[in-house]
């Protein structure tokens, strides 16, 4: 079941690519994608190329997809190991949403981060309080790990 | 006699059905898969999407059976019965919209609305499904009988996997896996039957892509779970985690059976309080020395003083101050890590194959993920590395091929000089272009209106500012940026907002009554801003006198500092006494009240209000 339906995403992500963000099976096994995303130019993390990796469970599409950075980044949301902190990768998942969409997803996160429901509460708390070193360490950070 | 090839023809087919696209995939190996690549490509216009009505957008199959929501989304019956029957969710696959019933229909077409009651000719209630036609309904709820599929026993149904599992063990000497029984959400014809070995393959390694096999506890022997979720929820709650292992990498977390083990560890690996009553209370345990010892400052200050368990602190302080040597400075630099500047060990994930992938990603992206440009990045790139042209024409040609105003070839000459090692001429000629043009941009967003005002700068300057505009709260960075813009011209967008910032509470200080709160802004105030006072009193005059109106609290708080060392000197009545002296004790106030006649003579008569009056003299 779900071979088909990743399968079927592959195809079109190759037929219509999104703007600014890029995925594919890293080898033959095509429940191990990895994923690209283009650094929002309204944002701190501009120029900055970060790499997902994406991995399908056997239940997909029922279950969401575990979607992780591998490219290091500062974001409330984002902790040290790639984890990302987005409602529709857990409980608000839908089986009719697709990796392009929760790519497209990810991108408006990397633009505008949920200093509410931090995944690092520090960083979260440097967003609201001093929101010009935030952009700042998230400048530094992409230019460090992501340019 | 008959009956065995029929057995073997019809579990051949069970099986087959089910593993189907693995077997191409191991056929054909990759070819097979480029082929259907290149197929959905290349007819991906036309014919697959006439198709794309047929398919379900949840499984991707064709759609038989229709199922129909009332808002309207269509997705095929095995789906949405999935969700209704074997997740127990009523919510729409696509808009998640709950609903309590959804029609099943042949006709794919219809509209929830147009089909009328008259047409249903089965409902079934307990998951809320109605159906158009017979037809749709037994394929419908056919999916959840269990039947054998060798075919030996009719229609019969085992009613749950545990019988059912037992009359193919008992029969066939075959089996489920009935970990995936009870957690795949799978309808009894889509579990593939085993054979034990199969299934220990199954369970340990995984049969099908995708699948690596059940992941199993370490400490509990041979207890497999569905995935890793289902492992990690049994050893949170059946094991113990370090937690202090985990404060250092909590990628991967260590287990340990119980608390008795995760105490060992604790006791050689951290540093554990071993006074008795946090022994008790278990998990008393530091990543470091000092915040053990501050634990035992602040919970076990008195067994310190008393002297009592005095041996085993000194003890353990020895042995962590050995330790605090030994032990390498990553912690630190895993503690400053959202400081920002470590310096970290090459790290695995910029590796030079992640590098190449950056590079062409950003390639790609800037060419609008066009084939031919791209192809003619690449064959850029390699006349370079052929040292065929120089780097001046590697930049060049590039700047003829990203022509997308967003594309930073600057960079892209960085990600490329990244891929050959630093000390060959390859990637110091492409640096050296990197870094002059990395000069000129700074240059250019460092002091856009100082070189040269003319519109499309400044609109250039705007652009570069733009995320500064979205919060009042990097002013301080837009200082630091531009901080010897003196007004050019007057409607300078960039200083109305320092402007507003300082004059708020100027114009608060004369309302506000000359008392705590008026020193309370200034002090505020002077703290984030000193240079800029300096400015202004330079500068500007009429704020400056504003300013003098303010900031007198300062020199005058030092003439209160000189009072300080009065009150050492014994024969002269302390001054600060007289807020603790208690009213009945007048005399001692009086002859204090006479030592400073001199600067707060006048106004002694009501002793309750001398505090404030005083400061007030001050100011």
């Amino acid at each position: 079941m779900s071979l088909k339906r990743i399968t079927k995403e592959l195809n079109d992500l190759g037929r219509d690519p999104p703007t600014s963000c890029s995925a594919g099976p890293v080898g033959d096994d095509l429940y191990h994608w990895q994923a690209s995303i283009m650094g929002p130019p309204d944002s701190p993390y501009a120029g900055g190329v970060f790499f997902l990796s994406i991995h399908f469970p056997t239940d997909y599409p029922f279950k969401p997809p575990k979607i992780s950075f591998t490219t290091k980044i500062y974001h409330p949301n984002i902790n040290a190991n790639g984890n990302i902190c987005l409602d529709i990768l857990k409980d608000q998942w839908s089986p009719a949403l697709t990796i392009s969409k929760v790519l497209l997803s990810i991108c408006s996160l990397l633009t505008d981060a949920n200093p509410d429901d931090p995944l690092v509460p520090e960083i979260a708390h440097i967003y609201k309080t001093d929101r010009a070193k935030y952009e700042a360490t998230a400048k530094e950070w992409t230019k460090k790990y992501a340019v | 006699m008959s009956t065995q090839p029929q057995q073997k023809r019809n579990f051949r087919r069970t099986q087959g059905a089910q593993s189907k696209p693995k077997k191409d995939l191991g056929k054909n190996g990759e070819q097979g898969w480029k082929r259907t690549f290149s197929q959905g490509r290349e007819g991906g216009d036309t014919a697959s999407e006439l198709d794309e009505e047929d398919i379900c957008i949840i499984c991707a199959e064709k759609i038989k059976y229709a199922s129909i929501s009332p808002c309207n989304h269509v997705t095929c019956n095995r789906c949405t019965f999935r969700q209704r029957a074997l997740y127990n969710k009523r919510s729409c696959l696509v808009c998640r919209t709950e609903s309590d019933l959804v029609i099943f229909s042949a006709d794919k077409k219809a509209a929830f609305g147009d089909i009328n009651s008259q047409s249903l000719v089965d409902t079934n209630d307990k998951y809320g499904v109605s159906f158009t036609s017979k037809d749709a309904a037994s394929a419908t709820l056919n999916l959840l009988l269990f039947t054998c599929p060798f075919g030996d026993t009719g229609s019969t149904d085992y009613e749950n996997f545990k019988k059912y599992n037992a009359h193919l063990k008992n029969a066939h000497n075959k089996t489920i896996c009935m970990i995936c029984a009870s957690h795949k959400k799978a309808f009894p014809s889509e579990l593939r039957v085993y054979t034990p070995n199969q299934l220990r393959v199954h369970q340990s390694k995984g049969d099908s892509e995708g699948f690596k096999g059940h992941p199993m506890c370490g400490f509990c022997s041979g207890q497999r779970f569905y995935s890793d979720d289902e492992l990690n929820i049994h050893m949170r709650d059946r094991h113990e985690r370090c937690h202090i292992c985990d404060q250092e990498n909590s990628a991967s977390p260590r287990y340990f059976k119980d608390y008795d083990q995760l105490f060992e560890h604790f006791k050689f690996e951290h540093y554990i309080c071993t006074v008795q009553s946090c022994l008790d209370s278990k998990f008393v345990v530091f990543r470091d020395d000092l915040d053990l010892q501050a634990h035992i400052l602040k919970e076990h200050g008195s067994i310190l003083r008393n002297g009592n368990n005095n041996a085993a602190l000194k003890g353990r302080k020895y042995q962590s101050q050995l330790s605090t040597f030994s032990r390498p400075s990553s912690r630190n630099s895993s503690t400053s890590d959202f400081g920002g500047v470590s310096s970290k060990k090459e790290d695995p994930e910029n590796s030079q194959e992640v590098k190449r992938l950056r590079m062409e990603e950003r390639a790609r992206h800037y060419l609008n993920y066009s084939h031919t440009d791209f192809e003619q990045f690449l064959a850029i790139n390699e006349s370079y590395k052929n040292k065929m042209i120089t780097a001046q024409d590697v930049y060049s040609a590039y700047e003829n091929l990203f022509k997308s105003p967003q594309a930073n070839t600057a960079l892209l000459l960085y990600d490329f000089s990244e891929l050959f090692p630093k000390n060959t001429k390859f990637h110091q000629d492409l640096r050296a272009i990197y870094d002059s043009e990395q000069k000129k941009q700074d240059r250019f967003t460092n002091f856009p209106s100082l070189s040269n005002s003319s519109p499309s700068l400044l609109a250039g300057n705007v652009v570069s500012g733009s995320w500064g505009r979205n919060g009042g709260t990097n002013k301080a960075a837009r200082q630091f940026n531009f901080p010897a813009l003196k007004k050019p011209s007057s409607p300078q967008p960039l200083l109305v907002p320092q402007k507003v910032s300082y004059s708020k509470p100027k114009s608060a200080t004369p309302k506000v009554a000359p008392s705590l709160t008026t020193r309370k802004s200034s002090s505020t105030e002077s703290f984030y801003k000193p240079t800029y006072l300096d400015n202004k009193k330079a500068s500007v005059a009429p704020s400056a006198a504003v300013d003098r109106e303010k900031f007198p609290p300062l020199p005058k708080s030092q003439a209160k500092k000189f009072r300080a060392p009065l009150v050492n000197q014994p024969d002269i009545p302390d001054p600060s006494q007289w807020g603790k002296t208690p009213p009945s004790s007048r005399q001692n106030s009086e002859t204090s009240n006479r030592d400073t006649t001199d600067t707060a003579s006048p106004i002694h008569v009501k002793k309750g209000k001398q505090k404030q009056l005083l400061f007030h003299i001050g100011i």
